[in-house]
């Protein structure tokens, strides 16, 4: 009996336990039936990558998550700060996201340099100089509903943050307090960046981040653009940099990269950017016809517009041949050697070196060339077979004309 | 000269039974007798594959490294090359066709009836080893169609009830289409099938001689034509049409070859057999997944072998004919099996 009583008394404590235990907090209580902002931020929360660490509202806003009146919870005299000012939220979220015990906890690679980084941002020194309309960590991550980078309904995911950056960087107002351009987000998503970003859906492609930096972000200083695209474009980067045009641009205080590509508007660069004939040359916006740079522009164009004629030609050729039926297999390999030529001579430009640009368009047309050669003997294969055909048939009907006429004969009525 | 040698033969084997059949045997004439013609063309394809297949064979090599470029360089390198390997192709197909037009004359004119059970049934027989000549062959090349065709194709071997895993594998030679499948696929395709089919046809040849034409119930016979030398001439006419139409595909519209297989990458989308399976997968493609608890796939191949049955013990089933009775439910179903086939065959050509 005694073991009865005692078996009930524990499982009655044990169930007092768990319900305890269930229990929301106060903030969650109170929150959760407010109307508005004040109730939305509870789902928000909810949703987010702090809930699932066990991250609460007390550990950004302070006060008591037990304490059953709102007065007592929000009790400033329990630590609680309210909605922290933009000047403060660095250093909030630094608290945790820049300690790198507390942070290995969840994530042993996890980076811990964001707030040192930010500093090092327009928007952080703008925040150190106390002006709270520059970007916080809450203005790019949200502040209830973080979520992490890779999650693809974050703000931050790739293809959110030319919006999210658009919130402030394409806010007329608030870019003309600092001088700066508002299209820049409209300008961007014009380019072949963001067609590769929203059209191909390659995640990969840059957006703002990729260029500017994000915890540190600041405009590419101009010795430091070539980089910049360098970190993707490496080849084109190694060129210029051993190139004749890196040190006379450096000294006129030329943007490299952006001398001819442009900014956030950057558009497939196409042939038209080095054809002396067109009016979309870059070069000529400062090489007069006639100069040095001038000659070289126009040779290099030679160059890789005769290739590229070359294997448009050649193309069209063995693609009739392929579709007569012809096996053009070696053809095509020519082909895609001549293509990788032209591709590479037009990475090449960038060594603005007229004969290195022919050394190479030089081995693209011997190839296109032999395509061509090929297609022109698959022609020539194909006559010889359709002239065997014609013999062929010649010869068939012939025989069907005897087979006819000694049928005609055999069976032709016997005359009494 | 021919009838010194003739004589000499003679004076050592008895030549009076080819002799009887050269001058006794005749062909009737009546409005169908132009139906007589297809046997003799899918004999000359037939024909036409052995010599081209041997010559094929002087280049192929049946391993998967080897295959793809070794017919390639037939194609490209060996005089002549793409014109015998598009030749075995086109007259495959070809004869193909011409055995199922000859399939179904010989249904709809009633020619399985008394007493040429036999014929029929070595001729369905010859039919089916034909469709084998078909499968095992496409697989050859080891181009990425035939390698995916071929592993979809083996995969309903799969369905058969209890022993349908053994045979897949007995069929693949392992779990996957691989090396060991296109050793057993070439083996097949060059000594087995070949072996079975002349032995067979040489009996179906020996009976269709032996018992003469069938002469479709209640034709009205026009006369008779001699068998040699005034059929044989009308047969190479025939065989003439033929090679013409084979000549004109084989040098206008070589067959190609494809890209090289990689079991590792992906099967090409819509991927659909050869034009003699199709009407069969695109019937087992409309059946709903499941049929009273048993796979849609398996009713659906359970259903086509019960009409192949059929088709094969037509003879005994159909004893109507053999009383030389029309059998109007033969020519109704012939008929429809017929349309059921062309127009599948088309839709699952552009579905």
């Amino acid at each position: 009996m005694k073991t009865a009583r005692l078996v009930f008394a524990l499982t009655l404590a044990a169930l007092f336990a768990l319900s305890l235990a269930a229990r929301e907090s106060s903030c969650i209580q109170c929150h959760g039936s407010l109307p508005g902002n004040f109730g939305a931020v509870v789902a928000q929360w909810k949703a987010s990558i702090h809930n699932e660490a066990g991250v609460s509202c007390v550990d950004c806003h302070g006060g008591d998550n037990t304490a059953a009146s709102p007065a007592a919870a929000m009790d400033p005299r329990k630590g609680f700060k309210g909605a922290p000012s933009p000047l403060d939220i660095p250093k909030l979220c630094g608290g945790c996201h820049a300690d790198k015990t507390f942070m290995k906890k969840f994530n042993p690679s996890i980076r811990v340099d964001q707030l040192e980084l930010y500093w090092t941002s327009k928007h952080g020194q703008l925040i150190e100089k106390g002006d709270g309309h520059a970007a916080t960590c809450v203005s790019c991550h949200g502040a209830h509903k973080i979520l992490k980078p890779g999650n693809p309904l974050s703000p931050v995911y790739p293809t959110h943050v030319a919006d999210t950056c658009g919130k402030c960087h394409a806010d007329k107002a608030l870019m003309d307090r600092y001088h700066l351009s508002s299209d820049v987000v409209a300008q961007y998503r014009k380019s072949v960046h963001a067609k590769a970003l929203y059209v191909k859906g390659d995640l990969s492609a840059p957006t703002c981040n990729d260029c500017h930096g994000n915890h540190g972000a600041i405009p590419p200083n101009l010795k430091s653009i070539s980089f910049v695209c360098g970190t993707c474009h490496v080849i084109n980067q190694q060129l210029y940099d051993a190139g004749p045009m890196k040190e006379p641009w450096e000294v006129l205080k030329y943007g490299q990269c952006i001398v001819c590509h442009g900014k956030h508007n950057i558009q497939h660069p196409s042939d038209a950017l080095l054809d002396p004939a067109g009016n979309k040359s870059a070069c000529k916006q400062c090489h007069d016809k006639g100069s040095k740079g001038y000659q070289v522009m126009a040779g290099m164009y030679q160059n890789i517009h005769s290739l590229d004629q070359a294997i448009s030609h050649a193309e069209t050729d063995v693609d009739k041949a392929s579709s007569k039926g012809m096996l053009m297999d070696d053809a095509s390999l020519l082909l895609q050697e001549a293509h990788s030529s032209l591709m590479k001579s037009r990475v090449h430009i960038h060594t603005f070196n007229v004969s290195k640009v022919s050394a190479i368009t030089g081995k693209g047309m011997k190839d296109a060339k032999k395509a061509d050669t090929l297609a022109q003997k698959a022609f020539r294969e194909l006559q010889f077979r359709r002239k065997g055909l014609a013999v062929f048939f010649g010869l068939a009907a012939l025989v069907a004309l005897l087979l006819w006429l000694k049928l005609r004969q055999m069976e032709k009525p016997k005359e009494p | 000269m021919i009838r010194k040698i003739l004589d000499w033969i003679e004076a050592r084997i008895s030549l009076e039974g080819p002799r009887h059949l050269l001058e006794e045997k005749t062909v009737p004439r009546h409005r169908f007798t132009f139906f007589y013609f297809f046997g003799g063309m899918a004999l000359f394809f037939f024909i036409v594959q052995v010599c081209s297949g041997v010559l094929l064979l002087l280049y192929y090599q049946p391993t998967p490294a080897n295959a793809y470029s070794s017919v390639k360089y037939i194609m490209t390198q060996v005089p002549f090359g793409w014109l015998i390997r598009s030749v075995h192709v086109w007259s495959a197909n070809l004869m193909i066709l011409c055995i199922f037009l000859h399939f179904f004359t010989a249904l709809l004119t009633k020619a399985y009836r008394k007493p040429r059970e036999m014929t029929w049934m070595s001729g369905f027989i010859l039919m089916l080893l034909c469709l084998g000549f078909g499968f095992t062959g496409y697989l050859l090349p080891w181009n990425k169609l035939s390698y995916f065709a071929t592993k979809v194709g083996t995969t309903m071997v799969d369905r058969f009830p209890f022993a349908g895993h053994w045979l897949l594998e007995l069929t693949r030679g392992g779990t996957e289409v691989g090396s060991a499948t296109l050793s057993r696929f070439f083996a097949l395709h060059v000594f087995v099938l070949p072996f079975l089919v002349i032995l067979i046809l040489a009996f179906h040849l020996y009976l269709v001689q032996a018992q003469g034409m069938s002469v479709p119930i209640n034709a009205r016979i026009k006369g008779e034509i001699k068998f040699f030398p005034n059929f044989l001439l009308r047969d190479l006419f025939a065989w003439l049409v033929a090679l013409c139409v084979l000549a004109l595909a084989a040098s206008l519209f070589p067959w190609d070859l494809g890209v090289k297989a990689n079991p590792f990458g992906s099967a090409p989308p819509g991927i659909k057999p050869e034009w003699y399976f199709l009407a069969v997968f695109q019937a087992l493609k409309f059946l709903p997944a499941h049929i009273v608890r048993i796979e849609g796939e398996v009713v659906g191949m359970g259903l086509f072998s019960l009409a192949g049955a059929a088709a094969f013990l037509l003879p005994f089933i159909d004893r109507k004919a053999s009383r030389e009775q029309p059998s109007l439910w033969v020519t109704v179903g012939g008929t429809a099996a017929l349309v059921f086939m062309i127009a599948m065959t088309i839709y699952g050509y552009f579905a």
